[in-house]
């Protein structure tokens, strides 16, 4: 990486969600899309950062710049719920607003404190990937400022734009973008649970699930024997408002963790106390259950700052999905992983449906797994270094906003495309202003740029 | 980059065929990781990367005399047109005290590689990685830099130049570069072979270990001693009268 040009100026340490290799950058927070050009223009290394849930170094930018578009909020409806929003707006803000409208967002994540401009960048998917895709596919233009400091409109019919799908924030400032909102009938979920005996039973009432809008497993990743792969399996629909209270239809957090929690409070036995318990406590077989849209689609967000339960030493999150007729090899990471007794208590699998257009997009048809774990389990790197062997032998790959450790060798193997979306890139980015660590660490960025 | 785990990408050892700094590497290198190893005898080098063998991604061998200031900012240069991670600074000669006293000439050679060359590869080390916007440095100090004693103080001399430069490093942080001075004991290494041990020796792992516990979440610049126990005697050291030292020294 060529030396990053920065004025004097307070260094600002900045972390991923998973709170390992920190960074220092300077924060500029532009004012308005003028603000943006200049730091563009600036001759720092840039890029965008939301509001830091990618759980790696993906908003990083060792020495560089990164650009803080929180001021960048607006909401604009246009007619059949197409909205007009500024890259910095919070989904959360976005959901609230359409909700009394009688819209919802297209796609959620875990999360709905993500900015649409990260939303974006991550291409991120939700609970009912399988029937409707993940983000990018509902997104009908988006406003950027290229490397050049020009601003652009891409549309689905530019490679340009479905290069920014995805493109982890490295083909330019996103500013704005108009999306595709989805009817509801009112603030509420109808929930079924299945709690499920082994791996075999949550995979099937994961596909028996499929004609539900949303479905998701979570998995006991420490049960053994038998019971490996035990679950509890959540499908749900919108539902109307039957006595629907006022006010937002996601509510702010209820508690925030605090800094005091020691390293290695998540082991072994924590975790299969908590996992346990978590399991005994679902009903084996329960329908027609009222959730409000928060419980089912960002229980965590009821917790402020929980990434904070890990201590110094930080967590990653393992997210891969591997193709749908590769179940066996998913079966075979996830033992290793129950047979290493790797604490997560945040385990869940997932059915993908049809892949993105974009080339760094994550989903393909298949299944995806993902496992919460604390950086300081004995072995780790070799336990990883075994399932990335089997995720990429199976054609699968892991998720970049997820990533924090990687192997940049791999990157070409689970992206196949990814040499076509460089050259895109740039001609984007001729001039190497977005850089990011993720960036220089998976070699995303062409030697010598950036 | 450095990733979540603590694994760097590229390593440049300094002083490459130097059994701690190849320890080190050893320790914090991956089947990912790329090393360069730079010294002044390209044999050396290439023998010493055949020994880190397939623990490795790739090995790179350059050429570096630590004695010649003038030539350290091209060579080093050059080995950041890429990021490095981690720099590790473990360049150094052990001048057998009574010749260096006999012979002020080579005393003074010493001093150019263990003072002023190791001066200027830390400078320079430290203003590219900070230009570059991350990374870590290691600085090989010596328990001999923190009180002359009869039996090394020509070595010390030397290494008392890089551990002021590095104690101001670690005191006055860029917090782009985590710095991190480590003074050990009498290390047994080739360069050690046939002396006999100090108290409190350590292996040339166990330095590694260290280093590889600081580089694995190092969140800001520290000194450490190795084994830690050293900070407290060698405050003893520095206090204690020249007549009783000589008599320890012997």
């Amino acid at each position: 990486m060529a030396p990053k040009k920065v004025a004097d100026s307070v260094w600002s340490p900045q972390m991923g969600w998973g709170r390992t290799a920190p960074s220092v950058s300077r924060v500029i927070k532009p004012l308005d899309v003028a603000g943006i050009e200049a730091a563009v223009m600036s001759g720092s290394a840039v890029i965008a950062r939301g509001l830091g849930r990618s759980y790696g170094d993906a908003a990083q930018n060792a020495g560089g710049a990164v650009l803080d578009l929180a001021t960048l909020n607006s909401i604009a409806w246009g007619e059949a719920g197409i909205v007009t929003v500024g890259a910095g707006l919070c989904l959360r803000d976005l959901i609230n607003d359409a909700v009394p409208r009688g819209w919802f967002v297209p796609v959620t994540p875990g999360t709905s404190w993500v900015t649409i401009g990260g939303a974006i960048a991550a291409d991120v998917h939700g609970k009912n990937h399988h029937r409707d895709g993940s983000f990018g596919a509902h997104v009908l233009r988006i406003g950027i400022v290229d490397g050049r400091g020009d601003r652009l409109d891409l549309t689905p019919s530019d490679e340009r734009f479905w290069a920014t799908i995805g493109g982890m924030g490295l083909t330019g400032i996103i500013i704005d973008a108009t999306v595709q909102m989805i009817p509801i009938p009112g603030r509420h979920m109808t929930v079924s649970t299945r709690r499920t005996a082994d791996f075999d039973s949550t995979v099937e009432a994961l596909m028996s699930a499929d004609s539900a809008r949303y479905s998701v497993a979570w998995l006991d990743s420490l049960a053994t024997g038998a019971a490996c792969g035990r679950g509890i399996v959540t499908f749900g629909e919108h539902s109307s408002d039957a006595g629907a209270g006022k006010g937002d239809a996601v509510a702010a957090p209820r508690i925030s963790a605090p800094e005091i929690f020691p390293d290695q409070l998540l082991n072994r036995r924590t975790v299969a106390a908590f996992n346990s318990l978590w399991f005994r406590l679902a009903p084996s077989h329960r329908d027609g259950q009222r959730q409000s849209l928060a419980e089912f689609f960002h229980p965590l967000d009821a917790v402020a700052h929980w990434n904070r339960v890990y201590g110094t030493r930080g967590f990653l999150q393992y997210q891969c999905v591997v193709p749908a007729g590769e179940l066996e090899i998913l079966r075979r990471i996830f033992t290793r992983f129950v047979d290493a007794q790797v604490p997560s208590f945040l385990t869940v699998l997932k059915r993908f449906g049809a892949a993105s257009n974009a080339p760094l997009s994550f989903p393909i048809p298949g299944w995806t797994l993902t496992l919460d774990i604390p950086t300081d389990v004995p072995g780790l790197p070799a336990i990883l270094a075994a399932a990335d062997d089997l995720v990429t032998h199976a054609g699968g790959r892991l998720y970049l906003a997820k990533d924090s450790r990687m192997p940049a060798r791999l990157m070409p193997l689970m992206y196949p495309r990814l040499g076509q979306w460089q050259a895109i890139r740039d001609a984007m980015d001729p001039n190497g202003v977005f850089t990011s660590d993720l960036g220089s660490r998976l070699g995303l960025l062409r030697p010598g740029r950036g | 980059m450095i990733n979540a785990l603590g694994q760097p990408q590229r390593i440049l050892l300094i002083g490459g065929t130097s059994d701690i700094g190849l320890a080190i590497v050893s320790k914090l290198a991956t089947r990912d990781t790329e090393v360069v190893l730079a010294g002044r005898h390209l044999d050396a080098l290439h023998a010493a990367g055949a020994h880190l063998g397939d623990a490795v991604r790739a090995i790179d061998v350059v050429q570096l005399d630590v004695a010649d200031t003038a030539s350290h900012a091209h060579v080093l240069g050059e080995q950041f047109s890429r990021d490095i991670d981690v720099v590790i600074l473990a360049a150094g000669v052990l001048p057998e005290q009574g010749q260096a006293m006999a012979d002020p000439h080579s005393a003074v050679e010493s001093l150019a590689v263990n003072g002023f060359g190791a001066a200027s590869l830390t400078l320079l080390s430290h203003q590219l990685l900070a230009k570059q916007g991350h990374g870590q440095l290691v600085l090989l100090s010596t328990v001999a830099a923190a009180r002359p004693r009869p039996s090394n103080f020509i070595y010390g001399a030397g290494k008392v130049m890089l551990d002021f430069l590095g104690q101001g490093l670690v005191e006055s942080p860029d917090p782009r570069v985590n710095v991190l001075l480590v003074r050990p004991g009498f290390v047994h290494t080739k360069m050690t072979v046939g002396m006999p041990a100090a108290p409190f020796s350590v292996s040339a792992a166990r330095v590694a270990d260290c280093v590889a516990q600081w580089s694995a979440s190092a969140r800001r610049s520290r000194v450490i001693w190795v084994p830690s126990l050293l900070a407290n005697v060698s405050r003893v050291l520095t206090m204690l009268p020249l007549a009783v030292l000589k008599r320890l020294d012997r």
